[in-house]
């Protein structure tokens, strides 16, 4: 049976068989290809994780918020000043480092440091080193995604092709849904072929993510300085996560398209749970 | 030629004295601060519970920790002192765990959580009976056997006396860790318990347990309770509190009682307080280990 002598109904039918066992073979070629072995868990490093989850604004942003949090910086109206302590005008991390300098210089305008996150030197690094060890795609991997993104699309395109022209060529003019089809089928395998992380990316993000998940949207203290498990929850989660950093979003800081960690975490966490007297 | 052998037998046990250890218990709430303070912890203890072995993500991501940290996995539901035979697939689900993650070693209590099908959500002290000691030893062989390698048992902490008990807690203790050939995890703040709660004398308990066969030791803290009708105190054991001093002074005990490393996992469930003062009971616990080990590095020496 020649699909292309289909009738309108039956091809779209046919057609979105098609679209989803190609976008399928996309998604499973791109996972099997892109897993592997974990390399190790930096479990020094949040920044890292922060890159990793939601790009260059996240890191800067939970660096942002650490140094909030530290009193490194004072959140004063629309602006964010440097503190007058000395000891807390410098930090041996690069990332939290450049964003004291940026504020040192430019006080008055926080948002623009989000447009300047990917250009730091640390972010750079991050982003360097994350390609190394394929947890972002790197150049290859860029380059193998593309290709069968294009062979989904050809392939969607082609057959699309081939029946506007024997339908126009048997005088039929009901053929607005296949090139909608056609167009929306060809974005959504763009997308799924090309996600910012790769499976192992996604991976190890996820681990991370499940041993901090008590650490998701937890209440923070307000009589002591949250310190490390505020910056792990803004890493790994997304500082729009965390509570009391109302003053990122009056800032414009908060760039809900890359402030997100992922959709894991959740997750029972593996231990605790206080109990009346325990016994063991 | 006796003054070298001696000098030789205390290097031999300065050497594994450098060899203890002392960590934390894992707890999420914690994971920033304790992944911050990694220098200053040796080991982590994970509890394994039935939430964790269902729990294929979490299983993962405890992999990849043990591959950073040196981890312990400690049951907390397995019930291997019951009376019952453990449910094989509650323990071939904890085999899976430790043989996935490959944890240093693996550790339960000396207790029972369940009974005719009852979850008692507690850690129970069975009557320490002979029956008992054969039931717990047989668990425990099983569990061994299905996980492949030999739990450490933990003594625990009651508020009541086992009814019907013809054999004392040391006794009880020492016949199950010979008879299941198995590690003894020692908790110094259960002992410190029932010894106030029942008035017995704790060193006179170190003196009773086959202390040779300590691999692990716990460190906790707790709070005075009163008896229902008001007319007593006991001690609970609840892990909410700071280590109190006795618990310092029975780990130096085993330690200069003692020539094995040893790892002391200092254990805190909840009211978690600053990071910082939880890593000061670490270091306590590191300096009263090298008391005891300087007591019997001079032992030897004399």
């Amino acid at each position: 049976m020649n699909p292309f002598d289909l009738r309108g109904p039956e091809f779209l039918v046919f057609y979105l068989l098609l679209l989803a066992a190609t976008l399928l073979a996309v998604v499973f070629l791109r996972r099997s290809r892109e897993s592997g072995l974990l390399p190790p868990q930096e479990l020094n490093d949040p920044y890292l994780y922060a890159f990793l989850a939601g790009g260059p604004g996240a890191a800067v942003n939970a660096a942002t918020m650490a140094l909030v949090d530290r009193g490194a910086l004072k959140v004063e109206k629309k602006t964010l000043t440097i503190s007058q302590d000395p000891a807390l005008q410098t930090s041996p991390v690069q990332i939290e480092r450049e964003v004291l300098d940026y504020f040192k210089r430019n006080f008055s305008t926080p948002r623009e440091l989000l447009n300047l996150a990917p250009k730091l030197n640390s972010c750079v690094e991050y982003d360097n080193r994350l390609r190394r060890q394929k947890l972002l795609p790197d150049t290859a991997i860029k380059q193998e995604r593309r290709s069968r993104v294009v062979k989904a699309v050809l392939l969607l395109l082609g057959v699309s092709i081939i029946k506007l022209f024997v339908a126009i060529a048997r005088g039929h003019k009901n053929i607005g849904f296949l090139i909608i089809l056609t167009v929306v089928g060809s974005l959504v395998a763009i997308v799924v072929g090309n996600p910012r992380r790769t499976t192992v990316g996604n991976d190890y993000l996820k681990n991370a993510q499940s041993l901090f998940s008590r650490l998701k949207g937890s209440p923070r203290r307000k009589d002591k300085p949250a310190g490390a498990d505020l910056l792990w929850a803004a890493a790994l989660f997304g500082v729009a996560t965390v509570p009391q950093v109302q003053y990122l979003r009056d800032l414009g800081m908060i760039d809900t398209s890359s402030s997100g960690g992922g959709d894991s975490g959740g997750g029972g966490g593996c231990g605790g749970g206080g109990c009346g007297g325990c016994g063991g | 030629m006796e003054a070298a052998a001696e000098e030789v037998a205390v290097v031999v046990v300065e050497d594994k004295m450098k060899k203890d250890r002392v960590g934390l218990g894992w707890r999420p709430e914690l994971a920033g601060s304790i992944f911050a303070s990694l220098d200053k912890i040796d080991v982590l203890e994970v509890l394994g519970n039935d939430r964790l072995t269902g729990d294929d993500q979490q299983k993962r991501a405890l992999k990849s920790l043990a591959r950073e940290v040196p981890i312990h996995i400690h049951g907390v539901d397995l019930g291997l002192a019951g009376a019952e035979k453990v449910d094989g697939n509650r323990l071939d689900r904890f085999a899976r765990l430790v043989n996935y993650v490959q944890p240093e070693a693996w550790s339960e209590h000396l207790a029972f959580v369940r009974a005719g099908g009852r979850e008692i959500g507690h850690l129970a002290a069975p009557p320490r009976t002979q029956e008992s000691v054969d039931c717990a030893v047989w668990n425990v062989t099983r569990a061994a056997k299905m996980v492949g390698a030999a739990p450490c048992m933990e003594n625990i902490a009651t508020l009541i006396q086992p009814p019907c008990s013809s054999l004392t807690e040391p006794q009880w203790i020492s016949q199950i860790i010979a008879d299941s050939e198995c590690g003894l995890l020692l908790d110094l703040h259960n002992v410190h318990a029932n010894a106030t709660n029942f008035g017995f004398d704790p060193l006179q308990f170190l003196a009773e347990i086959p202390l040779e066969r300590v691999r692990c030791i716990h460190i906790a803290g707790g709070k005075w309770i009163s008896s229902p009708d008001g007319s007593r105190q006991y001690l609970l054991d609840d892990h909410l509190h700071e280590t109190p001093q006795p618990v310092y002074e029975l780990l130096s005990e085993v330690a200069a009682r003692t020539e094995q490393p040893l790892t002391v996992i200092l254990e805190r469930d909840g009211a978690y307080p600053e990071m910082s003062l939880l890593l000061r009971e670490v270091e306590m616990a590191r300096a009263a280990m090298a008391i005891g080990r300087k007591r019997k590095v001079r032992q030897h020496a004399s």
